[in-house]
């Protein structure tokens, strides 16, 4: 990594500001005022879920609850209304814990399964592409929002859940917190003990959307047009 | 990227808003461009102008060597870039070309992912009304080995432009601001006159305070007056920023230091201040005031005033002059007249 500049640059804030440059680092002041912890602060995750799920109709995501034993017929049920015929999905290790690999194994009789694989290299974003459903786990659920919060790695691309038409989020219920402040506090504190953030943490909010032409809002832009999380108990 | 900043480029135009930038076009131009420039045939709904946009910038993402993005905040403690979107447009250019490069307005940091996660939420909440918008995509450095999304090139320009000239100064909070466009929405002036008029990429109430300050006061020097100081802007500013006290100074800058008020106005301003400060002539003026309006007056009000009170009368009466100036009611209830 080259830093360019450097020296220039704090040269003139240093100066702008009639001040040496400073070589200590910034003491991080205690925020007085963080009404931002007050939100849903005492709630369950069983009220927590209730918030998510009244959220949902605002931001035109499909709401699914169930039982892991009863999550492939949940997630067969989804894809029959998506009319999916291809799916990609990620490597995940939880694919085991909640059954999925066994899932994707029967579904792959009847139509196109595609498990992220790092060795094929960019012929993942071709195969998402073309894709109609991206399926991946939600790893931090904001419910104030409605968002899921998906960290990237090698079994675990972006495009899973941005290039496929309709994507699906599976929602451990472990993972949900009451908004985006426990996530970012979680990842702050992790960083502080030496684990660098993924490359990529996306912050994903039901179906892309814009309201730039004439004030009209228009689902589906972009990324996917349609959202379905599951919760999963 | 944006659908609309597409439009605006295919149309050579500039934004006119910096949340919506083609806040200024209707359906049918829209339409029209796309037909002119990209040979598009369906119909003027917004869902198959998007739908054509979407398919038109695929194929321009997945072919791309080199991504461009803005920068929202970015998080010192892990040199983290976060990019605040609801069409997903930041996430396919982060994702897709090899190489990314991410232009950053050097105020755009903050310390840690507890502050940026504040500011976005406020900036959601201000820009749209959102709790968060569809997209927030943290990028932290390249790809790591094994991972296929994302850049395995990435460079930083963060831009100062002008901005270090504002640390320091008075006008330093304005390097607060986290683009939100919340003050330009509430803004009666830029309802009337729109986004071009102010010349400038940043329109509204944070535009006339910030634009000199980055471009100097010579071809700007009308934007601090652009405004009837309501104040609504701060009010509904979430980080602040004391947006008409900022165009108040501008103007007295303007006048004071840096000299650049119409000639006409100065000595108009000259003979007030002669005038005003002179006891015999103000005592004179009152009191022929009445008798001088009087071919104007019709049932205590001025209808079709002359000379400077032409400007008043225009559009409503102006009240004549009373009988007995307020002096002359003072002096003689000091001598025990009549009040």
């Amino acid at each position: 990594m080259a830093i360019q500049n450097r020296d220039s640059f704090l040269s003139n804030l240093a100066a702008n500001l009639g001040r040496p440059q400073k070589r200590e680092a910034v003491i991080r002041p205690e925020y007085s005022v963080q009404p931002q912890r007050e939100v849903f602060k005492d709630y369950s995750t069983e009220q927590l879920i209730e918030v998510l799920k009244e959220h949902c109709k605002v931001i035109h995501t499909d709401f699914v609850r169930t039982d892991k034993s009863d999550l492939q017929a949940a997630l067969v049920k989804v894809l029959e209304g998506y009319e999916a015929t291809s799916i990609i999905a990620s490597n995940d290790k939880r694919n085991q814990e909640y059954g999925l690999d066994k899932t994707y194994e029967e579904l792959s009789k009847e139509m196109d399964i595609h498990l992220w694989d790092p060795r094929l290299g960019k012929e993942n974003q071709v195969i998402a592409e073309r894709t109609d459903v991206g399926i991946s786990f939600s790893d931090i659920t904001l419910a104030e929002s409605g968002t899921v919060a998906l960290m990237t790695n090698k079994d675990n691309g972006r495009s899973i859940s941005l290039m496929p038409k309709c994507y699906i989020a599976i929602i451990p219920k472990e993972t949900i917190v009451p908004r985006m402040t426990q996530a970012a506090s979680k990842i702050h504190k992790d960083n502080e003990n030496g684990t660098i953030p993924p490359s990529s943490i996306c912050f994903v909010t039901g179906p892309s959307n814009s309201a730039d032409i004439e004030m009209n809002l228009i689902v589906g832009v972009h990324g996917p047009v349609k959202v379905t999380y599951i919760v999963v108990n | 990227m944006f659908i609309t900043k597409w439009i605006l480029q295919l149309d050579e135009d500039p934004p006119s808003h910096i949340v919506t930038p083609a806040l200024h076009k209707n359906r049918e131009q829209i339409r029209d461009t796309f037909r002119d420039k990209k040979g598009y045939a369906k119909s003027d709904t917004p869902e198959e102008l998007a739908s054509f946009a979407r398919e038109q910038l695929r194929q321009d993402f997945l072919s791309a060597d080199v991504g461009i993005t803005g920068c929202n905040f970015a998080i010192a403690e892990s040199g983290s870039v976060t990019l605040v979107t609801n069409e997903g447009n930041a996430e396919m250019i982060t994702s897709l070309p090899d190489t990314q490069i991410s232009v950053m307005g050097m105020e755009r940091l903050v310390p840690t992912w507890e502050d940026m996660e504040v500011l976005v939420s406020l900036l959601t909440r201000a820009a749209v009304g959102q709790k968060l918008t569809s997209y927030i995509t943290t990028i932290t450095g390249t790809r790591i080995e094994e991972e296929i999304d994302g850049p395995d090139d990435y460079h930083l320009v963060i831009v100062d432009n002008g901005r270090s000239k504002i640390l320091g100064t008075e006008f330093q909070s304005a390097l607060h601001c986290i683009r939100c466009a919340a003050c330009i929405n509430v803004c009666p002036v830029y309802r009337h006159i729109g986004g071009h008029a102010y010349n400038s990429i940043y329109p509204g109430p944070i535009g006339a305070v910030l634009t000199p300050l980055l471009d100097g006061y010579e071809d700007h020097k009308e934007l601090p007056y652009a405004s009837s100081l309501c104040a609504a802007c701060i009010e509904a500013c979430p980080v602040k920023i004391p947006l008409h006290e900022h165009l108040i100074r501008h103007r007295e800058i303007i006048v004071e230091e840096e000299k650049k008020s119409p000639v006409s106005e100065k000595i108009m301003m000259k003979g007030f201040a002669q005038w005003a400060s002179n006891p015999a002539a103000y005592k004179l003026s009152t009191k022929v005031a009445r008798t001088a309006l009087k071919p104007w007056t019709k049932d205590e009000y001025v209808e079709n005033g002359p000379g400077p009170l032409k400007g008043w009368t225009d559009v409503r009466d102006f009240p004549a002059p009373a009988k007995q100036s307020f002096r002359s009611w003072w002096n003689k209830r000091q001598k025990g007249g009549e009040a």
